[in-house]
């Protein structure tokens, strides 16, 4: 296999890969809670891009326009009435709730679209650049490019902006941000709406990719967690270093074992990285006292 | 008072609950109002797409016979009207195997339709055999499932080896013709269950019988219901096969046909194992699926009058779904089943089971119409090769007494 | 204590002889028989999670896999020309030898960051066993001709739900318990008074997964079909957290209830609208952890301490 198909199509996935979990990065980051429903918004991400696709006839590349704005109110109407009563208290109170959540979600797109697979086919869905051995799909330097893009766009917001820094103030100490007059009630809503968003635009992203199902994005959130603990929870340059690093390992491990076992290569990665680093990411770790 | 109040409380919610599951008595021994048949399908789940198409069948298959009054039973003389009963496993194996049990035991069922996907059957035959109720199923194909020594199970898919040794003889035929080369080098992937295992093991067979003919270069498995199969494709591609040999269901088929197009691959032969000529994969992909060989249980391509017939009754009964193999291979296990339990003349499981190992027929829709099953139970019927051409059409190329068309070698 | 936890052994044991006497008095009453084995079945593996999610409070998503060793232990040996019954101790043991060995590094992570791991820890079970053929058979997984009747079956499992609420109710009593309380109230502190966390934590979850083990055999029994899917799936791992958490999780008697509620919606969307279920279980557990964390046990012993209040109250205003 050539090298330089791999690394490429490496970077290729770690773009994807990275949309996926900025959302999960940034919902950590500010509220202290792991986002079991990762899987369930991005799987409604989808399909809502799929829907507005069937039904309107609306173009799948416009999608994330309209569903970044609906999903970052819906993630505000979850952090006022439900989040809100649970993010001061035990992290697993929060892990449940959100587990909850996913079930729900889950079983209301069986109710709502059956278990078909579902998928996407526009002419950039076909469409391939090729150069000699080396092919690459334009759909995924679509995905990345937009990946990007999202990336800078929240690095900025992050740095650049007032609510940015209230974010990443809270990210550091909550009580210290409290203190020095930050809202935290307000910027906890907005930051998990935001979080909330991405992973809509992620779904989007995806679905352009994969065929999909009510089941889907349960493999790629394992996936995620991982990536956030390898590149750190906070920031999202290390979300990007998360990927890059998942994606080089899972490329160049396939070379040396069969595409089943593709996936034991993320949890492989993740227990060898928590384990492995234990002292290194204990700090992030015991933010929440007692368990 | 409390203390009392509470236990009153959970002793009459038990015998609530016990009273809320009814002690049905079983139905007396005199002639049956109806006949009660029970099958649990994937109607939710990953497998819900095929198993739509089971219940819509096995509906059509009982509507029919109602329509004429019945099943008529020699014991009593007279026409017995059908009763299906039919549950939703979520494509579970536990809770499918769980639906059996109910329809056995509180439903009293008299016979079982089969359900689909060998993972399911496996665990839900389970209960046909303990209870000795026969089974009848055209959804199951793996030979694991007919290995066991159960004696009430029977099946109209012929297996999966058998498919790999179909295509293999076609694939002799059209190297003997000068349109593929010999040996034909084969990338085989498989899905990782019973059914994909049989295919690899079927042309692995060909390969070490006919050297000449064939050569395994690649043989990996992959995750059902998987996402991403690039990383396996491109392994595909760096062994420069001729053909790329598949088996996948219906899903991970149109991933992963849509995903070698965007890695570029470009084989002699392509083939799916029994999934290619599907409408629901040529809506997804276009002329993606131009060329790809498929070896089938069925095809509404098959000549003969039965089969026009079928396919004329299906568009009517259904005009929105497609007459695909697992629209006709329920409708013929049920008709099959109604055929036993006529010629047991009567409901009782063991003169029906009896009736069922000497079922002999002929004129069915199956291919060479002839329904007959071996001693472990399971059918031993040829498959149908079809090729898609492009502009949406598909011709049957094997066996060639029943060919409608040529198949263009190769993959232009 | 609350009353019904006092209520629970004289109503305990009154239950279990009506439980044991069920397959004598209603020899034909068959799906009763079913439904029970059910619920004993899933009560046993229930208050074996609650044992380490419950008690200990640590969550674990991935108890499927505990469930699938066992079972996969009895069919293989079982496949092997063991008597079954014989199996049960060494699926037992093996389920315990594998949490510890998965147990051990995982528990150096604390809260969510155990759970997510767990959900590894299951998912990467499942991928071993539908690839290690020469082993678990693969895809195709393990079959027996005929298991034991279910009369035996029943019984087996009663047993073992007898000896897992059992071992629950003496933990909930014991120095062991308490130490799991106190690491499950805050770790950090229970570790600075002398409390070898790491210890109880594996001892708790080694525990937890024989009985879980011990329960997969039966299963196998059972079913009498083990594949990587239907016992290492996610649907499994998902009922066996959603059971205690419903009843009530970290009380004694919660398990039992939330397998009962279980069984009992299971049963009755089946034949509805099968994905309600789930469904109904995803709405239930989001609301028993906004408003209710101690599931069905917590809100029954709300409502008797309100009304214990109320007596009390209109009893002192009486004597005014």
């Amino acid at each position: 296999m050539d090298t330089l198909s791999t690394l490429i199509s490496a970077i290729l996935v770690a773009g994807l890969y990275a949309t996926m979990s900025y959302g999960l990065a940034l919902i950590y980051g500010v509220l202290k809670i792991v986002n079991l429903a990762n899987a369930g918004f991005l799987m409604i991400g989808a399909y809502a891009t799929w829907w507005m696709w069937t039904a309107f006839g609306f173009n799948p590349l416009l999608a994330p326009l309209v569903i970044v704005p609906v999903f970052f109110l819906i993630g505000i109407a979850m952090e006022r009435t439900m989040i809100q009563r649970v993010v001061d208290q035990e992290p697993i109170i929060s892990l449940l709730l959100l587990f909850g959540v996913w079930l729900v979600l889950q079983n209301v797109a069986y109710l709502l679209f059956t278990g078909d697979t579902r998928s996407i086919t526009i002419p950039l869905t076909d469409a391939v650049y090729q150069r000699g051995d080396i092919v690459i799909p334009w759909a995924r330097v679509y995905v990345f490019a937009v990946g990007t893009l999202a990336l800078v766009a929240m690095q900025l917001f992050l740095t650049r902006t007032q609510l940015g820094r209230a974010i990443r103030s809270i990210a550091q100490d909550r009580d210290a941000a409290r203190l020095v007059g930050i809202d935290v009630k307000r910027v906890n809503a907005i930051a998990f709406g935001l979080g909330i968003a991405l992973l809509g635009l992620g779904g989007s992203l995806l679905s352009l990719l994969y065929s999909f199902d009510p089941d889907f994005g349960r493999t790629l959130t394992l996936k995620s967690f991982c990536i956030v603990v390898l590149g750190g929870l906070e920031s999202f340059v290390g979300v990007a270093f998360g990927s890059i690093a998942l994606a080089l390992a899972e490329a160049f491990g396939l070379r040396y074992m069969p595409a089943s076992l593709q996936n034991l290569i993320s949890f492989v990665l993740l227990v060898v990285v928590l384990i492995a680093f234990p002292k290194g990411i204990a700090g992030l770790l015991r933010r929440r006292s007692g368990v | 008072m409390t203390r009392r109040l509470v236990t009153l409380a959970i002793a009459f919610s038990c015998v609530l609950l016990f009273a809320s599951y009814g002690v049905k008595a079983a139905p007396a021994p005199n002639a049956p109002a109806e006949i009660v048949i029970g099958a649990a399908l994937p109607l939710t789940g990953a497998e819900s797409r095929v198993g739509t198409y089971f219940k819509a069948a096995y509906e059509l298959a009982a509507k029919e016979v109602n329509d004429s009054g019945g099943i008529f039973l020699k014991d009593f003389g007279k026409k017995i009207p059908v009763r299906l009963i039919i549950y939703d496993d979520k494509t579970e194996a536990t809770t499918s195997r769980d639906l059996y049990e109910r329809l056995a035991v509180q439903d009293h069922v008299d016979a079982f339709l089969g359900g689909y996907s060998t993972d399911l059957i496996m665990a839900n035959t389970v209960v046909a055999q303990q209870r000795q109720i026969p089974y009848v199923n055209g959804g199951g194909a793996a030979t694991q499932i007919y290995g066991r020594g159960f004696t009430t199970i029977f099946g109209l898919l012929a297996s999966i080896q058998s498919l790999a040794l179909t295509e293999c003889d076609f694939i002799e035929k059209a190297q003997a013709e000068g349109k593929l080369p010999r040996p034909l080098t084969m990338a085989v992937v498989y899905e990782n269950t019973a059914h994909g295992k049989d295919f690899n093991d079927g042309l692995n067979q060909c390969a070490t019988n006919k050297p000449q003919n064939f050569k395994v270069v690649m043989s990996e498995a992959f995750d059902l219901h998987g996402k991403d199969f690039s990383p396996l494709l491109a392994k595909v591609k760096a062994t420069n096969a001729d053909a790329f040999m598949s088996d996948a269901h219906l899903d991970d088929y149109i991933t992963m046909q849509r995903q070698y197009k965007q890695a570029g691959l470009h084989n002699k032969f392509i083939t799916y194992g029994a999934r290619g000529p599907e409408k629901s994969a040529r809506e997804a992909l276009g002329d993606g699926v131009d060329y790809i060989v498929a070896a089938s249980w069925w095809s509404s391509k098959l000549p003969g009058q039965p089969v026009k017939d079928f396919v004329a009754k299906w568009a009517a009964a259904y005009p929105n779904l497609s007459p695909e193999w697992f629209s006709a291979l329920p409708y013929e296990t049920a008709v099959v089943l109604f055929d036993g339990i006529t010629a047991a003349g009567s409901v009782d499981k063991n003169r029906v089971t009896e009736a069922l190992r000497k079922t002999d027929l002929r004129g069915t829709l199956m291919p060479t119409g002839v329904v007959k099953f071996q001693s472990n139970g399971q059918v031993d019927l040829p498959f149908v090769v079809t090729q898609n051409l492009p502009a949406g059409s598909v011709v049957v190329v094997w066996p060639e007494a029943e060919a409608t068309g040529k198949a263009v070698l190769p993959v232009p | 204590m609350s009353r019904v936890q006092v209520a629970g052994p004289l109503i305990a044991a009154a239950a279990l002889l009506c439980a044991v006497a069920v397959p004598f008095a209603f020899p034909h009453a068959e799906y009763v028989l079913d439904v029970l084995f059910l619920i004993f079945l899933y009560g046993a593996m229930s208050a074996a999670w609650n044992i380490i999610g419950g008690f200990a409070g640590q969550i674990s998503f991935g108890h499927a896999a505990f469930l699938g060793v066992g079972a996969y232990a009895t069919m293989i040996l079982w496949g092997e020309g063991w008597s079954p019954w014989a199996t049960l101790p060494v699926a037992g043991g093996l389920a315990a030898i594998f949490s510890i060995l998965v147990g051990v590094p995982s528990f150096r992570l604390r809260g969510p960051y155990f759970s997510i791991a767990t959900i590894g820890i299951g998912e990467a079970t499942r991928l071993v066993a539908l690839n290690w053929s020469k082993l678990t058979g693969g895809a195709s997984g393990l079959t027996m001709a005929a298991g034991p009747p279910p009369q035996i079956q029943y019984l087996s499992a009663l047993a073992v739900c007898v000896a897992a609420f059992g071992i629950s109710w003496w933990i909930v009593q014991s120095r062991f318990g308490f130490a799991l309380a106190a690491i499950k109230q805050d770790t950090d502190a229970a570790q600075t008074l002398g409390v070898d966390t790491t210890l109880f934590k594996t001892l708790a979850l080694a525990l937890s997964a024989a009985l879980v083990g011990i329960a997969g055999s039966i299963y196998a029994m059972h079913y009498l079909y083990v594949s990587p899917d239907s016992v290492f799936g996610f649907s499994t791992a998902i009922a066996l957290v959603i059971m205690p958490i419903i009843g009530g999780v970290g009380t004694v008697w919660g398990p039992l209830i939330g397998a009962v509620v279980y069984t009992f919606i299971r049963e009755q969307f089946a034949v509805k609208l099968a994905n309600a279920d789930l469904l109904a279980f995803g709405l239930l557990l989001v609301a028993i952890v906004l408003f209710e964390p101690k599931g069905i046990v917590g809100a029954w012993g709300s409502v008797m301490a309100r009304r214990a209040f109320r007596k009390r109250a209109a009893g002192v205003a009486a004597r005014g």
